[in-house]
């Protein structure tokens, strides 16, 4: 998004005579200042891009479609929850950064601090792996021979020159990922449309209608944690959301335009200083509060027709192909059932070619090799600003330095580490703390949805506190992702899968 | 050129591009994965023609004023009609193109019927890149002036 509340910033240096704040929890108090304008209709650009480039990725390609072809498209009611969900928990992540320009993270810490610590030490534990690169690079590998270690490590190095080199970080990664998300969207629906039948889709889409299906063969050892972890990574899993809470607040949606936008290393010398809290604006205004539903009608605009529709697309349209290479090879359904990921990727691939022509098994790789692209891009980007958002706010001395020196830093630490675990360890981790890392990984996301009812229903004032409804919904999102996650390690003894 | 024809030229480019680079991706993908080269431009031109003259058409109306910007549902409705037309003029040039025979798929109003649902899809991804190509074209043009 283009900067259009350069004048709303600007007004941050010039406080009113007589400052009105807003008291939020036991940490400094938000000043007021005035809410900048929606943009004026529904508009295309926005942050989702970067949802959908962390969100659409192995769970879309692989993990939904193989449980069609081992449960029937009657199991995608599952996959139907677990994206409208996110998409709620999407619109209210947005309500507090648009509200605040404060991070997700603030306000957790604005309720409890430790909790904010829980998810700094949880984004280190899960995301400074590199094994996220695997199989997109092993996809390209495939297509190029090019061996996956040497792409992976080329591709760390590149994102890291990248990232240092650019003036704005967030202006850069949105026109890089949006092109690609396009590209990977109208590919998708073209390639869909020369493959799939119409029986493939029709009965892909009713049987997300099929509520409460589930199988005996669900309910075992071997499957339940597979579902469970198949629904968390529904669309955005783990931390995911809470970054998005970020990049609202750096593509200047809201009371965001009040913040500086974060830059790269060569250009950290530009960057204004970052306050030490956010913004809030008057809601005893009515003109402020008519601006304000403009902002959710956007928001609610990127999280319905971008988040959920594009989502469903991708996912839609990877299980029509892997209904189709089923047809026309046997062989397939075995090896996806077989849950050997590369393996099954390749055969879908050899399969869709002897469907369509070498052309779509090339096709096929190259989205795999896209998806792992985009999904590389956005999670160094977003690990490195939660962590650095953080350090810099809560860390005693971090203010010396300015957000982009913390964020190069947290940047090149990872891609350093991921380098050298690429060279000389397991790329997901060690084997011991796998199931660890797992269970953190789903344990955030009902974690993240207590947060928020406790930031949106404590923090913000009354006038644009989330509605009965929404806060159900976002209290059935607790329940489900830990009452799912605890049965599992409960019942069968197994974390997610 | 007329300067009314340079205009009209320059409204048509953000749709008609986006329909040109599916055309593209399909050809270049076939032709990277050791297609006939024949194959991979027969592919390019079936389809990214068609795509990308409904795509310039879309932008004119957008132009024109008869269409509204950066809205989903129109672009949903004339993708509905347009993306079902083109596939139709892509599966007959194949045909023609590889077996010299002029073909209709066998189950036409189903063939329709799902590409009509495809669209929907096309759609997003369409409107995705189109707003941010005109977006590019705008601030250049402002730039310029």
């Amino acid at each position: 998004m283009d900067d259009p509340n350069l004048a709303a910033r600007t007004e941050t240096s010039s406080p009113p005579e007589k400052e009105r704040v807003w008291p939020a929890g036991r940490l400094e108090a938000m000043p007021i200042r005035k809410l900048p304008d929606a943009p004026p209709s529904i508009h295309l650009l926005g942050p989702t891009v970067f949802l959908v480039a962390l969100g659409v990725g192995m769970g879309e390609s692989y993990m939904w479609p193989r449980l069609v072809l081992v449960f029937g498209p009657d199991i995608r009611w599952l996959f139907l929850i677990g994206v409208t969900l996110q998409a709620v928990v999407m619109l209210e992540m947005a309500r507090y950064a648009m509200a605040t320009g404060e991070s997700i993270f603030f306000g957790a810490a604005r309720v409890f601090k430790p909790i904010m610590w829980f998810f700094f030490v949880v984004a280190v534990l899960v995301y400074i792996w590199p094994g996220h690169l695997s199989a997109g690079a092993a996809a390209l590998e495939k297509i190029t021979g090019i061996p996956w270690t040497v792409s992976a490590c080329v591709g760390l190095i590149l994102v890291g020159v990248l990232f240092s080199l650019a003036k704005v970080i967030y202006n850069l990664l949105e026109n890089l990922l949006s092109i690609l998300i396009g590209l990977l969207v109208v590919s998708t629906a073209v390639v869909a449309a020369m493959v799939g039948t119409w029986g493939d889709l029709t009965s892909t889409v009713t049987g997300m209608f099929q509520f409460g299906y589930f199988p005996a063969q669900a309910m075992s050892p071997e499957w339940f944690p597979i579902i469970v972890g198949s629904i968390a990574f529904a669309g955005p899993s783990g931390m995911q959301q809470m970054w998005y809470t970020l990049h609202l607040r750096d593509s200047g949606a809201g009371m965001g335009a009040h913040i500086p936008k974060v830059r790269g290393l060569r250009h950290a010398g530009e960057e204004e200083k970052m306050p030490s809290r956010g913004f809030m604006f008057d809601t005893d205004d009515k003109a402020e509060l008519a601006k304000w539903k403009g902002w959710r009608r956007w928001v609610t605009f990127d999280a319905l027709l971008l988040f959920w529709g594009i989502t469903m697309l991708v996912t839609v349209s990877f299980t029509v192909l892997a209904q189709s290479a089923s047809r026309t090879s046997p062989d397939v359904k075995a090896l996806i059932e077989s849950g050997e990921r590369e393996a099954a990727l390749n055969a879908m691939s050899d399969a869709f070619a002897s469907a369509g022509g070498p052309v779509l098994g090339g096709v096929f790789l190259g989205f795999i090799a896209l998806i792992g692209l985009n999904a590389t891009l956005g999670l160094f980007d977003s690990f490195s600003r939660g962590q650095a958002d953080m350090t810099y706010h809560f860390v005693p001395g971090a203010k010396r330095f300015r957000m982009s020196h913390l964020y190069a830093g947290f940047l090149w630490g990872v891609i350093t580490f991921g380098i050298l675990i690429l060279l000389f360890g397991p790329a997901d981790g060690p084997g011991a703390i796998l199931d660890v890392l797992a269970f953190l990984s789903t344990f955030a996301m009902g974690a993240y949805c207590v947060v928020l009812l406790l930031v949106n229903n404590r923090m913000l004032p009354e006038p644009i506190r989330p509605k009965l409804v929404t806060n159900l919904i976002i209290g059935f999102g607790a329940v489900f992702y830990l009452g799912m996650l605890f049965f599992s390690l409960f019942k069968f003894g197994v974390v997610v899968g | 050129m007329t300067p009314i024809r340079d205009g009209l030229r320059k409204e048509a480019v953000p749709g008609a591009f986006v329909g040109l680079a599916a055309g593209l991706i399909a050809g270049g993908l076939a032709a990277l994965v050791g297609q006939p080269l024949g194959w991979a431009l027969v592919t390019t031109v079936a389809l990214g023609l068609p795509l990308g003259a409904f795509g310039g058409v879309f932008s004119l109306l957008v132009a024109a004023g008869r269409l509204p910007a950066g809205r989903f549902a129109p672009v949903a409705l004339f993708w509905l009609v347009a993306f079902p037309l083109a596939r139709l003029v892509h599966e007959i040039t194949l045909g023609l193109a590889l077996t010299g025979q002029f073909r209709v798929p066998a189950d036409l109003a189903g063939f329709l019927a799902y590409q009509g649902i495809v669209s929907l899809g096309w759609a997003i991804g369409f409107l995705w890149l189109h707003e941010r190509i005109a977006l590019r074209l705008r601030v250049r043009a402002t730039a310029s002036r």
